[in-house]
């Protein structure tokens, strides 16, 4: 069994966030970047399960430049056999979309994983754009995958409740919080990461119909402004006059 | 103009689609166009209530076929119906079923993708 898993970097939690002064770019100065934590934690490390249990390889890859292989080889050391990092900077969801699903389409792989969505942009549209442009099936949101011969059965987290869904392989899938468990690499598995083969593929050429123009952050959230409980009457002026709820 | 499509669940409108045909009657009213919406299924809501939220009419794809979601089936009606009806725009809700399509229409429609 085949497995290709996208993996995204992106700016870790904790980075403070903000723009160029044209606000046409998100600033990197100091930002500290990680792997997309949906697709580690789940659609990486269920793709490195299933292998142990059923045979065969998980491959990684990855739209992005020669400063991203340190996601990269983490992703070889939590498990996946090799990698792939396609040259180019990642620009849009279709432009992503369009190198992946150019990859996979020659590589026969049975099952395409990919987190529910990156932490960033969180677009969660890039499994749909790969499914549709190798006509497969697509299940988003997915909690929970078993096997049975080429038949998955596959939770997927619904508005009000959870659906359960049998698709024959291949389909993509995007993995949610339930699908794995989060793995750390190991020191062996950090070494064995440097010996395994990152192939460097050139992007393909897409037609852009989407470009990002403006950034800007949204509005600072207002203060909270404590009343003496024992001051009613200030706090219904204040509920009156300024919330204006009243 | 502007197609929404409108989710339902058993039988009755979900509240996202009542949001994206409000907000696809705002885009519709920024470009000058009509905003109509897009029903599939034989169990959809009453048509008749996105009417108040600004659709000027409403196309139905009434088969059994599309009671149960597929995002591939879907994507391939939705997006048929856009290119017979002429939609520059196509709105769908943020919703699992909205998100699941928005990427596949994309493709298909050869269109570029806002979200959020």
């Amino acid at each position: 069994m085949k497995i290709l898993v996208c993996i995204s970097q992106t700016p870790d939690t904790t980075a403070k966030v903000s723009f160029n002064p044209e606000g046409t770019a998100f600033n990197t100065n100091g930002v500290q970047f990680i792997m997309n934590p949906y697709d580690e934690w789940y659609a990486l490390v269920r793709a490195c399960e299933l292998k142990e249990a059923n045979g065969g390889s998980v491959t990684a890859i990855h739209v992005g430049p020669a400063a991203n292989e340190t996601t990269i080889r983490k992703a070889l050391a939590i498990g996946a056999d090799d990698a792939v990092r396609v040259d180019a900077e990642a620009t849009s969801t279709a432009f992503v979309a369009a190198q992946l699903a150019s990859y996979a389409k020659e590589g026969g792989f049975d099952l395409i994983f990919l987190g529910k969505e990156t932490i960033d942009y969180n677009g969660s549209e890039v499994g749909a754009m790969i499914a549709e442009m190798l006509d497969l099936p697509y299940i988003s949101y997915a909690s929970k995958l078993d096997l049975n011969g080429n038949t998955a059965v596959v939770e997927r987290e619904i508005e009000g409740g959870v659906e359960e869904l049998e698709v024959d392989m291949p389909f993509v899938l995007s993995a949610a919080k339930g699908m794995a468990e989060q793995r750390i690499p190991n020191m062996r598995g950090i070494m064995m990461a440097r010996q395994k083969p990152l192939n460097v593929v050139p992007p393909v050429e897409v037609a852009e119909t989407t470009k990002a123009t403006h950034f800007e952050l949204p509005p600072a959230k207002a203060g909270v402004k404590l009343v003496d409980p024992e001051n009613m009457d200030e706090l219904v002026r204040l509920l009156h006059e300024e919330a204006k709820v009243l | 103009m502007v197609l929404v499509y409108a989710e339902s669940l058993n039988g009755q409108f979900k509240k996202a689609a009542f949001e994206a045909v409000s907000y696809g009657k705002k885009t519709a009213d920024v470009l000058g166009v009509p905003c109509e919406a897009l029903i599939l299924g034989t169990q959809a809501g009453n048509a008749a209530e996105l009417g108040k939220y600004g659709a000027a009419k409403v196309h139905q794809v009434s088969d059994a076929g599309l009671d149960a979601f597929d995002s591939q089936v879907y994507a391939a009606v939705i997006a048929d119906a856009a290119k017979s009806l002429g939609a520059q725009v196509v709105v769908l809700s943020h919703s699992s079923t909205g998100k699941s399509l928005a990427g596949r229409l994309a493709v298909r429609l050869e269109a570029g993708l806002g979200f959020q």
